[in-house]
Formats: structure tokens, sequence, C-alpha cells
């Protein structure tokens, strides 16, 4: 699994090239790699809903920061 | 994934412990017929899946019941009893080296009990260990039981084991590659597109719980939030609802594929039997046509027999006539009884007889003898008497007699045919004869392809009947998912509508609910795209591999085509034909040349790599595709391991091509010869390994 963690595939790199929002691929990227790591277990929303609101509130606080809001 | 070795023990056809070491490229297993290549293959199978091929069943048995009474090994039994030994084993280890993560080695043991009760091994007990080693930390960390069989699916998933592990000589198996449920799902699992469809099912969902969470915080009215909660809890049924449809479709759907192979199945033995089934009724048909022809002739000795008489009747009514005339005239004259001139008298009793009124007076009967005595002694009172009485015999036979001479023709045409029908129809059974010696089809095997017929008819009709049904059900779900599917999407818009038109959400809200959507839009897209490259590469790839597959066989043409919505998988021609008629060899090759293409696919495209392991792949295929289908097959797959018949009782050409090519080839780094121990008796042979190459 390791080659995917490094290296998207080249269908995911080619669906996000003209993906200009970076917040976007990021959480697509943080999308895959939690199903990714949970494969084969049952019930993992919770647990993806975490890395996805993990996810955004970390860019919206990075955001905020280079807005020098915070 | 990369097997190391196996060590098969008291399994199937192996005796004690059988130790075989895989090479990371290309190992090749040869043998004759019966030498144990196919019990390897089980092998393979029942470390990984637990199932073992029931050659009497023609399929894979995985009950404990049924595998427990198959797989312990009889040279094994006899050994034991000998020893009297208390507890035996039939066992299976398989190291496999993950590859994706180069500490890791599994090692699974699965092992079936045995022990001696009243002079008779009884299974016992079944263990499954799956044992993680990680050499760098220098630990083990063991599965047992269900959870062991949980982490082995986890590695090597149901729906790809037809595929990386390919039973070339099982028909059935390898028409079942064709349906697309099963295809459908291998490309699913291989090209980790179920990874792709979680995601995007998992962004709906999130999309649809920061909805919820926003609509919880913005709604003060408590109606609408009533209206709201009912909505979503709508939404969370119907999503039950669809989960249930998409299993019971998908059960359906596998249904489909298998009762379609069983099916199918039975149809190529009947179409394989069909040579001998129609010489079979034609021998029915020829030995009841030989009854009736045997019949008509005895009706024809019969009429002959019949006709025979009458003419013999015939033949005698003149002298009769002439005697009736001789009598009346001596009756006129008053000379009854007189002296009547023997000869006449005896010219009478010559002919006048048995077949005009029974009264037999041939030579040596007592009538005769009563005649001829009269006769001699001059009584000719009695005799005239007696004469009399013939005479009124004859008349009362007289109109009979008559209309004799109008039906003799009649009866001489009649004769003339029925001895030329007869002559013909005894040509003719002579015919039927020699045909009937030239249909040999008596015996036992004759006996066991007539039951065959039978039972493949009967199985066909069941499971027509079964796969009508399994269609209607996964018609039927597909309808009902549909309109779920609808049902859903009019909910989410409505909920989504209800949330943006909220004038209180809060800007971080509102961002968040933004990027969700446009997150699930994205995932959408990437399913969809992955669905179709997926589905591409592997088209591409199986085309590559069958081109080189088929090089030396002009008669093969045409590209691989699979269908994106049934996921068929056929041949075009030059204009985008469906090319009918593959014969199996060809169609084999296609079979190997998608696989390949999958395996290649999964393992350029994710990292992820399966061994292939095959069981005489080439038995079926045509001479000139032989070679380079075995070439390709090492080319194509990162680890191969092929199982191969060895046809050196046939002396076949190619056979000695095959010998070279593993003698030679530098891919082919390990060989293994299967052969049979010199036993007494056949229930004691077991396989012998010998290593004769690396």
């Amino acid at each position: 699994m390791g080659k995917f963690q490094k290296d998207l595939p080249k269908i995911v790199q080619e669906v996000l090239k003209d993906e200009k929002d970076e917040t976007v691929k990021t959480l697509v990227k943080s999308l895959l790699h939690g199903v990714l790591t949970n494969q084969n277990k049952i019930d993992i929303y919770p647990q993806i809903k975490k890395t996805l609101d993990d996810s955004f509130e970390a860019i919206q606080k990075q955001n905020k920061i280079l807005r020098g809001e915070i | 994934m990369t097997f190391k070795e196996i060590t098969i023990t008291n399994f199937l056809s192996y005796f004690e412990d059988n130790r075989i070491e895989f090479s990371p490229m290309t190992s090749i297993i040869i043998g004759q017929n019966n030498t144990g290549k196919s019990k390897f293959f089980d092998a393979v199978n029942f470390a990984l899946y637990g199932r073992v091929y029931d050659t009497q069943k023609e399929n894979w048995v995985e009950t404990e019941s049924e595998i427990s009474g198959l797989i312990l090994n009889k040279h094994k039994i006899n050994e034991a009893l000998k020893e009297n030994l208390s507890e035996i084993k039939s066992r299976i280890s398989l190291v496999i080296d993950d590859v994706s993560n180069q500490n890791i080695l599994l090692e699974i043991e699965r092992s079936y009990t045995y022990k001696l009760v009243n002079g008779v091994y009884r299974y016992s007990t079944k263990n499954v260990v799956l044992s993680e080693i990680d050499n760098f930390a220098k630990s083990t960390y063991p599965f047992f039981g269900n959870d062991a069989e949980e982490r082995i699916k986890s590695y090597f998933p149901d729906s790809i084991k037809n595929f990386f592990l390919f039973q070339g000589e099982a028909a059935s198996k390898i028409m079942q590659l064709q349906k697309g449920g099963n295809f459908r799902q291998a490309v699913k699992e291989i090209a980790k597109l179920k990874l792709f469809e979680d995601a995007k099912d998992y962004a709906g969902q999130y999309v649809n719980s920061v909805d919820r969470s926003i609509q919880i915080k913005t709604t003060k009215n408590e109606k609408a939030k009533a209206g709201q909660k009912k909505r979503l809890e709508n939404l969370d049924s119907k999503k039950e609802e669809q989960k249930r449809l998409e299993k019971k479709k998908a059960d359906a759907d596998s249904n489909i594929a298998n009762y379609s192979s069983i099916k199918e199945n039975c149809e190529n033995v009947l179409s394989e039997l069909k040579e001998f089934e129609n010489w079979f009724d034609q021998k029915k048909e020829i030995e009841e046509r030989k009854k009736r022809v045997q019949r008509e002739i005895d009706g024809m000795n019969k009429e002959k027999t019949l006709i025979a008489e009458e003419y013999v009747f015939y033949k005698v009514k003149d002298k009769i006539t002439e005697f009736k005339e001789f009598y009346s005239r001596l009756e006129k004259k008053g000379e009854v009884p007189p002296s009547i001139p023997q000869a006449e008298i005896r010219k009478a009793l010559d002919c006048c007889r048995c077949t005009i009124c029974n009264a037999d007076l041939s030579v040596g009967t007592d009538g005769r003898k009563f005649a001829e005595s009269r006769l001699a002694k001059g009584d000719t009172d009695k005799l005239g008497e007696y004469l009399r009485k013939l005479n009124n015999t004859v008349g009362d036979f007289y109109e009979d007699v008559v209309k004799v001479p109008k039906r003799l023709g009649d009866l001489l045409e009649r004769k003339r045919n029925s001895d030329t029908k007869k002559n013909n129809l005894i040509h003719e059974e002579e015919t039927l004869t020699q045909q009937l010696n030239t249909i040999n089809l008596e015996g036992e095997e004759s006996e066991e392809k007539r039951k065959k017929i039978s039972d493949a008819k009967k199985k066909l009709n069941e499971y027509a009947t079964l796969l009508e049904r399994a269609q209607r059900e996964s018609s039927k779900a597909e309808g009902q998912l549909e309109m779920v599917k609808d049902e859903i999407s009019k909910i989410e818009k409505d909920l989504r509508s209800l949330v943006i038109g909220d004038a209180d959400v809060r800007p971080e809200d509102k961002d968040k609910l933004r990027y969700a959507s446009k997150l699930r839009d994205v995932m959408e897209k990437l399913f969809e795209v992955a669905n179709d490259a997926a589905y591409k590469q592997v088209e591409e790839r199986a085309n590559q591999y069958y081109k080189e597959m088929t090089e030396e066989n002009a008669a093969i043409v045409g590209d691989i085509k699979i269908d994106l919505q049934t996921s068929e998988i056929y041949t075009v021609d030059e204009a985008g034909n469906k090319i009918l008629n593959i014969n199996q060899g060809n169609r084999i090759s296609i079979q190997l040349a998608v696989i390949a293409g999958i395996l290649t696919v999964a393992q350029e495209q994710f990292g992820i790599q399966y061994p292939f392991v095959t069981d005489a792949p080439s038995s079926h295929l045509g001479g000139d595709n032989k070679s380079s289908t075995i070439k390709s097959m090492v080319n194509a797959f990162e680890q191969a391991i092929i199982i191969l018949k060895d046809d050196t009782s046939t002396k076949n050409q190619k056979n000695d091509e095959f010998r070279e090519y593993i003698r030679e080839s530098s891919e082919v780094e390990v060989a293994y010869e299967l052969c049979l121990s010199e036993s007494k008796t056949i229930n004691d042979q077991y396989t012998v390994v010998k290593k004769i190459k690396g």
C-alpha cells in the first residue's frame, strides 16, 4: 500500500490536475487515505468524518494564519 | 505477494512432508497424468481458501464434512494403521512474501486431524493459523480460526481467487471467467475500484452529515426540525434499503454467473456426447427396424404358406371334378358300389384329401390303410360309402373351390411379390445387422456415457429454471434499486435546498458544506474515470498478451473487447463485429490474456502483486499456440507457477519443446517433476516430488 500513499495513481492525478483549489486536493487525499488504511473494516464512517473534519479545520486554520487573522 | 514455499503433508496423493520452493519469477511443475499435478493446485487452494476440487462432483467443495472425506492420503492411512498411530494429520503450510512490506512474511498453516477409533481413522478437528512474521522486529503475530480466515481474505480476496489461481483443466471454471459478474468483481477488487466507490459513498455521506449538523444548528422552528429529522431518518432507511437491494442484486448476479456456468458446462457435456447419443439413437432405431423387418418376414412366410395351401387346393379341384363325374356315371349306371377301377380310386385318394375335408388319406395313414384294405378285398360297398361321404364333403367345399381359379392369378402374383419383398427384407436385415456391428456401444464406458447424458439433461433443466429465477430476481432488484436511488436523490436534493436557503448559516459552515459538496463531486468523477480506465487498461494489456500468445497461430485473429456495461469479454474482427464460434483453445488464450491484463494493471497502477498459479493451462490449447502461450505467461506474470502436463507417453513433439524450454530458459528458475511411487497397489501409490532445475 506504500506506493499508493506516496504517489497517488495516475487516475487521481488526472482528475485533480485541473483542480486549482488545494483544499479540495487535500480533502481528496485525506479521504482516499482514510478509506485505504481502513479497508475491510466495517463502519469506518465516524473515523472518515473525523479525518475530513480535522483536515478541513487544519486548512481553515492555516488560511486564517496566512490571512493574518490569527 | 510472492509464494516462497509450500509443504504438503499427507494431503491427497502426497505422503508425509513434501517441500516445494518457488522462484520469485517462474516455477514449473511437470508431471504425467495422475501424478499429483492437480492435487498440488488443490493444496494451494486449500491453504488460501480452504477449498478442494472434488473430481466426482466436478466442483469445489468447502465444507468440513466434504473435505475431511477427501484429503487424507491413503498410503499414510495404511502405514499409520501398521504402526497403530493414535492420530494423523493432513496439512498444508504455505509461506508468502509480502512484497509491499519487505519485512513481513506470512505463513498459512491449515490442517485436518484424524483420530484412530475402532481401527479406523475418523476426522476430529480442523485448524487454521496465519502467522505474520516481522523479520525486522523479530516478532510473530499469530491469528487463529475465523480471525485467520478474515486476515487471509484481506490479502487474497475471494473475488480474485479464480483469476490468479487459474484452473485450466476444468472447463466450467474457465467459462465462469467470461461471465460478467465474476469478472466485474475481480476488476473492482484488483483495480481498487472498491476504494473509489467507498470513497465516493463516504464523500456523499459527509455532505449529508455536514448538512445535518448545519440544519440542527440553524433550524429554529420545531416543526421544521421534526420535518427535517423525519427526512433524515427516511434517508437513512432508504440507504439501508439500497444496501440490502444491492446485496440482493449482487447475490442474484453471482447466482446467474454460477448457474450459467453450470448450464453451459452441461451443454458442453451434451455437445461432447452428441455424436455418441446420435449413434445410440440410431442403434435403437435400427434395432426396432430390424424387429419390424423380422415381423414382416414372419408375416410373409405365413402368407406364403397360406398361398401355397390355396394353390394346392386349386390344383386338386380338377381331380375332384373328375372324380365327381366318374362317381355320377357309376351311380347312373347303378354300379354303386361296383368294382371301381382301383387306379381311379387311388388317383382320387392321392389328391382328394386333407385340404378338402381334412380326411388324411396320404400313404401310411389310417384312412389310407382302411381304403386300400377295402380295395384289396374288393369291398367296394364300404368304400362306396366312404367315397359318397367324400363326395358330400367335396360338394360342401365346391363353391369355395371354384372361386380359387379367380384368385389364383392374384395369389401367384402375391406369392411372387412376397418372395421379392422377403428377399429385399432379408437383404435389409443383413445390412442393418452389419450397421449394428459397426456401432459398438456395449460395455461400461457406454453405460457411463448414457448416464452422463441423462444426468446432464436433468441438471440442465434444473439449472435453466434456477437461472431464470435468478435473472428475474436480479432484474426485480435492479428495478427496485433504481426506484430507491431516485427516492434518495429526491430526499438529498430536498435536504440540500433546505440548508442553502437558510440565512443563519455561519460562513465557516457554508465553506465546509461547499467543500464537502465539491469533494463529493470530485469523488464521483474519480470513480467514473477509474471505472472506465480500469477496464480500458485491462483491455489494452489483454490485447497485448493475446497477440503474443497467438502470434504463431495464423488462424487466430481479432481483438479482445470488454463490454463496459456488462463486463462481457469477447473478440471482434477488423470491422468491429463480434467473432462467434471461438474454439476452446482460443477461449483459454483470451482468458489467460485478460487475467494477465488484470494482474499487470494491478501491479503497475497500485503496486499490488499476486502470484499466478495455473493448472495445466496448455492441455486445451491447439499445437501452434501452446509454446507461445507458456512463454507469454512466463513474461506476463511477475511470479508464475505453471503446472504442465507431461506428454512423453504420446511422443508429442511439443512436449520435447517444453522440456527443452524448461532446461534452457533463464526465466524458469525452478522446476519440479512429479511421478508416482513404485507401490504394489494403486491405493498405495503416492506422489514423488523431484527437483529438476534450480
